[in-house]
């Protein structure tokens, strides 16, 4: 039995194999010719096209992947072992083993990060997180939000939709714009699939030369494989690329649900300020661009439409309302 | 001491002044991206002080909106945010803090005493905790719960397209809308 299996909320039905092995041959090629492992930048719109794809098969999603019938035969012929390998690397269906992998990195980096103690923080922060999420494309994914109990300033995106910002950050944040600024950011970067995409890129390469073993056994490595590389990930930070979108993203989001799309501005400038330790801050400092960086790429695409979402929203002052109630 | 002479009275005055002024102290300091009207207030169509060129330097005193208020050699006025690139500082410059306003400016407000941060090789080698995904699960919210808070909070949800990533600009000396 699955240790991180999910109750299937999707109908079994999907694209035929030779239209998925297609797409996800023409995708690879194209990832190749584009820039190799480090083109998380330059990915053909992976994201957008899991959109495509997932605006569909969000309702009709495929089965697990066990009965995979890329697999089969896929050790008699190399030349079909790799085109598998491909298609198993791009696939895009795949939001199990995306989860899979998202909530292997959790249980790794609770580890390091534990959950605050404090259900009325959680629950706030919940809240927040699902009305940014509700504005996206990935709305139904498992949406997780936690404040762990640490004083750096971090928040972090896993696969799947697990989303973890540490005390130390939650702390910097003044108003509930502020905490849906962030929050969308981190939702853009599980929408377009950032740290995921990256984890599936290197394990393309590294299929090559994976020795095939039974089907079980395979899914389990490959998962705790990837759980491992995903963690590195967290670790190491994403392209700058992937930063500024989430940046962007992140803003429209927040927006669209009704927040001050000035709100992120206001974030940036209390890091750039370097508010909290060095040593606090350092993880964030070493896996971001820097704030100012930041500002400035977001700057120069302001639109008229997100000009109009300026100004803090009512809900603004619940943070504070909310840190300073009664209520446990 | 009592003020009597002239000499003393101009001494308190150059005084006063530096004081008034070192409140402009440079909080971000930034370039003009293109060719910009300098406005009297942030509003598009307020009047213009002057033209900067592009590449002009900058110092941001503050930002209203999507509007930054910059000093630029003594000229002050405001310019829209997508006129300007801060200069993009490898550590954090303590200036922007001035118009970060409340605890952001006041410093460290996160308890740092003994704190040793987060390192990327504890966030990789910490020992697996499953209970505390299992508390992270029953913590979750539903859909309902989040649109019942949206609504207690008069959230008002928008229309809004996605941000295209930024593109460069092609010539320097075009004039743009904006």
């Amino acid at each position: 039995m699955k240790n991180y299996y999910y109750p299937r909320a999707f109908s079994s039905k999907r694209l035929p194999f030779s239209l998925r092995l297609l797409s996800s041959v023409s995708i690879v090629a194209a990832t190749l010719f584009f820039g190799g492992s480090h083109a998380v930048a330059q990915v053909p719109d992976l994201g957008g096209l899991s959109g495509l794809l997932g605006k569909k098969s969000q309702k009709t999603e495929s089965p697990p992947q066990t009965d995979d019938s890329s697999k089969s035969g896929s050790d008699a012929n190399p030349m079909l072992g790799i085109l598998g390998a491909v298609a198993d690397a791009t696939k895009e269906e795949s939001p199990e083993e995306e989860l899979q992998v998202g909530r292997g990195v959790a249980v790794k980096m609770f580890g390091a990060l534990k959950p605050l103690k404090n259900p009325k923080v959680q629950d706030y922060v919940g809240k927040v997180g699902m009305v940014v999420a509700s504005q996206g494309e990935r709305k139904d994914l498992p949406w997780r939000f936690v404040v762990t109990d640490s004083s750096s300033l971090n928040a972090f995106a896993l696969p799947g939709g697990i989303i973890i910002i540490t005390r130390g950050l939650f702390d910097l944040l003044e108003t509930e714009d502020e905490l849906a600024a962030v929050l969308g950011h981190e939702i853009a970067h599980v929408q377009r699939k950032h740290h995921f995409n990256v984890v599936k890129q290197q394990k393309l390469v590294g299929s090559m030369t994976s020795v095939v073993g039974s089907e079980i056994a395979k899914d389990n490595a490959l998962i705790a494989g990837f759980v491992s590389r995903a963690t590195e990930i967290m670790a190491r930070g994403l392209d700058k690329s992937a930063e500024y979108e989430a940046d962007r993203d992140g803003v429209v989001l927040a927006a669209r649900a009704g927040y001050d799309s000035t709100a992120m501005f206001s974030v940036l400038e209390k890091l750039a300020a370097g508010v909290g330790s060095g040593k606090d801050a350092a993880l964030l400092y070493s896996t971001h661009p820097s704030p100012a960086e930041r500002i400035s790429s977001l700057s120069q695409v302001i639109t008229p439409e997100i000009e109009d979402a300026a100004g803090l929203s009512a809900a603004a002052d619940r943070l504070k309302k909310t840190l300073n109630s009664k209520q446990k | 001491m009592k003020i009597r002479t002239s000499m003393q009275r101009l001494l308190v005055l150059f005084c006063g002044f530096l004081a008034v002024e070192s409140t402009y102290a440079a909080v971000g300091a930034g370039v003009t991206l293109k060719i910009s009207s300098l406005k009297v207030s942030p509003a598009p169509d307020a009047g213009v002080t002057t033209e900067l060129k592009q590449g002009t330097k900058v110092t941001v005193v503050e930002r209203k909106g999507f509007w930054y208020q910059v000093d630029s050699s003594g000229q002050k006025g405001w310019l829209k945010v997508t006129e300007v690139k801060l200069d993009s500082g490898e550590s954090p410059t303590a200036g922007l803090a001035a118009f970060a306003t409340g605890r952001g400016s006041t410093g460290n407000v996160v308890s740092a005493s003994g704190s040793r941060g987060l390192s990327a090789e504890e966030l990789t080698t910490a020992a697996p905790d499953e209970t505390a995904l299992a508390q992270v699960d029953a913590m979750k919210v539903n859909v309902d719960a989040a649109l019942a808070f949206a609504k207690a909070g008069k959230l008002s949800p928008r229309q809004i397209a996605y941000l295209a990533a930024p593109t460069k600009p092609t010539n320097k000396n075009s004039k743009k809308k904006g």
